[in-house]
């Protein structure tokens, strides 16, 4: 794996574009072409060498998968898009990483070593998200007002908590948050996995059709559009109170399962 | 925030109609206008409970505030409200979920604090923001109506989102003497249009924080100066504006490459995100005749939109409204559901429930069977019926998701009836701006051009957001006071950033300009087109002569446009 770093020479003062920066664009390239091109920073157009200071080998190899993009330095918060369309190989952030991380993207893995704002796997449709802090609200969600739906495929790991809406319009996919969630997690989803190892905020699944949520360590406030389902009968007797399984949103016909366990693993 | 000492308190914020005539009449830097938003309302057994000397102190996110209590016997217990501004700003924390703070229900804490404690004025919140308070107030018109005929002229009211149409003023040379047939705010705002006027244009001295008046031409280079000079400007505002400047404002952001956000964001922006996708059949105030049944939810009408009461109640049988607090709106109603704070999600589920046949969720809204029961009633036989929404839900915790709800319960009651969904809009163009940015970019508010294509994803885009996470580095704000509405920890950096204020009266924003460009009334002074809350489009035409040398909105960002493009060398 070769890596290729990209250091902020100082920190930003307006969101940067970083999205003509994926391991596919830059594969094949010299180091001095990296260095031109050209990034959004605010509403100016500046060459990438202006913002970064960009150590790696003379030549790039051609093939993407081989490619490790690094962002580092101070205010990497200020990177919108990072990994937007991204197909195959590594980005890393080292530090936090700004909103629409991941968006709509397609293949490869995207690291993010702090934590992550809004909208991060928006529209996502393959590859892995790992974030070893916490993430904003609207996590694999839908963009408002656009035809495209939420995440699709892929996976998005959390380390620390997830603020609201996570898996808004959530069509495929799995995401896996290690932390607590907030409000209205999994709100209107219609397919796909959430597994949530701390706790959740209020309302999970609302308008949900279908798809998975599991989360183990309680819920602030569960619909009552959700139907608790008895079968705590045909599970052995130590285990038939560890988990409640649920079935809705029934005012939206739905068919979605929320598993609520207790001291899950 | 259970400390020792804490009475927690639920904190609500909202319009009154004493706010919006102290606001129009003498400007918000006057003793009246401190009188109608500097104070807390409790109800009188809170306030024997925990035996107040007239005054209380209020803590919030580590930050409190003195203020003196006022008796409102209409509010549930543990129930506090203050009108809209710095004042209750204070206590608002900036986190915002999607873009819009936690406006109502905030856990606060309430304290009995002796009664020679002093209280904060307008000088000491702008102490706090770290800028000298200005003395400067604006000026007051001469007004000239010593020879006239008494003309009596038609007008269309620009006050709020209703936009009433025939309102009757008698005119007097360059004054307006009467105003027939409008509510107390749309007579505050004619009368009163000569006071609070900027006249020339200004800016402001670096390190000396002083106005200068400067000729027009120099106040549009420095504008343009600042906003050439950007990264990533902000323009806000454009509420209480005509259709054509909100175009050429729109533009100016596009050439810019910036962000541009109306005050829905902070308003009825949930709203608009619970309509995406939403197939239902629009509504027309001029159907209200027709109409059989009006729920009014977490909206105020008597208070904010008077006339409009005055219509429902005329035409109406049947009004049902759904509020925290027995309000003057819920006065006139015929079925009136008083709810916790923030639990209008689970009614309207409960409501949909109950439809659809299922038992439960009724024990969440703490709220008697028998009266949901009447509700779903009034409901279920009404022929033509119309949701007016307001704040209550917008702002409310599950903010855009009440509106979903309400979406798909809409849509269930049109298998009963046909029912509209109608969000009550505050300012009277901001549907306008709504409209025309979808129209131009494909969202409704909060759009932001840095990008290749324009983006918008609340939360991050919205003025609030892009301020809070300092994302911007110059503000344009246009026909609007976001220092009176926004959190107090968005003002501070507002205050930080270059500020380029276009709008016609002096306000609490504009003391913290860099450059002050004056502009006529749209609707008194200038004609010009604007989108009433229901869509339609409304022509409203000038009734006075606008002061010497001002110009409207559309002349004068049409001149920063120019010279904005002949800076960027544009043909």
């Amino acid at each position: 794996m070769i890596e290729v770093v990209f250091r902020l020479l100082q920190k930003p003062r307006a969101p940067i574009d970083i999205s003509s920066i994926s391991p596919s664009i830059i594969a094949g390239y010299t180091i001095n072409e990296v260095g031109s091109i050209a990034i959004r920073y605010g509403n100016r157009v500046l060459k990438a060498k202006d913002l970064f200071e960009i150590d790696c080998y003379n030549h790039i190899p051609g093939d993407p998968k081989l490619i490790k993009i690094i962002f580092t330095g101070m205010g990497t918060e200020k990177l919108w898009f990072v990994g937007k369309d991204m197909e195959e190989g590594i980005i890393e952030v080292h530090g936090n990483v700004g909103p629409f991380a991941g968006y709509e993207m397609k293949g490869g893995c995207l690291i993010v070593r702090g934590c992550a704002r809004e909208c991060l796997g928006v529209s996502m449709e393959n590859g892995i998200i790992e974030v070893h802090g916490e993430a904003g609200s609207f996590v694999g969600a839908k963009p408002f007002f656009s035809n495209s739906t939420g995440m699709r495929g892929g996976r998005i790991v959390i380390r620390g908590n997830a603020q609201h809406y996570v898996g808004f319009c959530m069509r495929g996919g799995y995401v896996e948050i290690f932390g607590d969630v907030g409000d209205f997690l999994g709100t209107k989803m219609s397919g796909g996995t959430i597994v949530v190892h701390g706790s959740s905020g209020a309302y999970p699944g609302l308008e949900m059709i279908n798809g998975l949520i599991i989360i183990c360590k309680g819920v602030e406030d569960m619909d009552t559009g959700f139907e608790a389902l008895e079968i705590q009968d045909y599970i052995q007797k130590p285990y038939s109170h560890s988990f409640r399984a649920f079935v809705g949103d029934r005012l939206a016909n739905g068919f979605g399962l929320i598993l609520l366990l207790n001291g899950c693993k | 925030m259970a400390t020792r000492n804490c009475n927690e308190f639920t904190l609500i914020t909202g319009r009154t109609r004493f706010q919006a005539i102290s606001m129009e009449s003498s400007g918000k830097f006057d003793k009246e206008y401190e009188k109608s938003v500097a104070v807390a309302y409790m109800n009188p057994t809170d306030i024997d409970g925990l035996k107040l000397n007239h005054i209380v102190r209020i803590t919030s996110n580590d930050r409190s505030i003195i203020l003196p209590v006022k008796e409102d016997p209409s509010l549930p217990n543990r129930v506090i409200f203050i009108p809209i501004g710095p004042w209750s700003n204070f206590l608002i924390s900036s986190k915002s979920i999607i873009g819009m703070p936690n406006y109502k229900s905030v856990k606060v804490c309430v304290e009995r604090v002796n009664r020679d404690e002093p209280l904060p004025r307008l000088e000491d919140l702008f102490a706090d923001i770290g800028r000298p308070f200005i003395t400067f107030t604006g000026r007051d018109l001469v007004q000239q109506h010593e020879i006239c005929n008494n003309d009596v002229k038609l007008a269309t009211c620009i006050f709020c989102g209703a936009v009433c149409s025939n309102i009757i003023v008698k005119v007097c040379g360059n004054t307006v003497l009467e105003v027939l047939d409008g509510c107390s705010i749309s007579v505050s705002k004619f009368i009163n249009r000569h006071r609070n006027r900027v006249l020339r244009p200004l800016i402001m001295t670096p390190n000396s924080f002083e106005f200068k008046e400067v000729p027009l031409p120099i106040a549009i280079d420095k504008a343009a100066d600042i906003l050439l000079n950007s990264k990533h400007p902000l323009i806000y505002g454009l509420s209480s504006t005509s259709n054509e400047a909100i175009e050429i404002a729109i533009e100016i952001a596009k050439i810019l490459k910036g962000a541009i956000d109306s005050t829905a964001s902070i308003c009825h922006g949930p709203t608009l995100l619970g309509l995406d996708g939403a197939t239902i059949k629009s509504f027309k105030l001029d159907m209200l005749s027709d109409i059989d049944t009006v729920i009014i939810w977490g909206a105020n009408p008597a208070e904010a939109h008077p006339k409009l009461m005055y219509i429902i109640k005329r035409y109406v049988k049947s009004i049902a409204v759904v509020d925290v607090r027995e309000s003057e709106t819920m006065k006139m109603a015929d079925i009136g559901l008083i709810i916790e704070p923030g639990k209008d999600l689970e009614l309207i589920r409960a409501i949909r429930s109950m439809i659809k046949g299922y038992r439960g969720g009724m024990e969440s809204v703490n709220i008697g069977t028998d009266i949901i029961e009447r509700f779903i009633k009034t409901l279920l036989n009404s022929r033509k019926g119309v949701i007016f929404t307001g704040l209550g839900l917008s702002m409310g915790r599950a903010k855009f998701m009440n509106i979903v709800e309400l979406v798909e319960l809409v849509k269930e009651l049109n298998n009963y009836g046909e029912w509209y969904l109608q969000p009550l809009r505050g300012h009277f163009n901001v549907t306008g701006t709504n409209i025309l940015l979808k129209k131009f970019t494909g969202y409704p508010f909060a759009v932001d051009f840095y990008s290749d294509s324009p983006i918008m994803a609340p939360g991050v885009t919205t003025a609030i957001d892009l301020l809070k996470n300092r994302e911007v580095d110059s503000v344009v704000v246009i026909a609007s006071d976001p220092v009176a509405h926004m959190p107090n920890e968005c003002v501070r950096i507002l205050a930080e950033l270059s500020l380029i204020v276009i709008d016609s009266r002096w306000s609490l924003t504009a003391s913290l300009a860099d450059v002050v460009i004056p502009t006529c009334l749209t609707g008194i002074e200038c004609r010009g087109s604007i989108y009433r809350m229901d869509y339609e489009i409304i022509e409203v035409d000038k009734i006075v002569e606008p002061p010497e040398s001002v110009l409207c909105d559309t002349d004068v960002l049409r001149m920063l446009l120019d010279r904005i493009k002949k800076g960027l060398s544009y043909d």
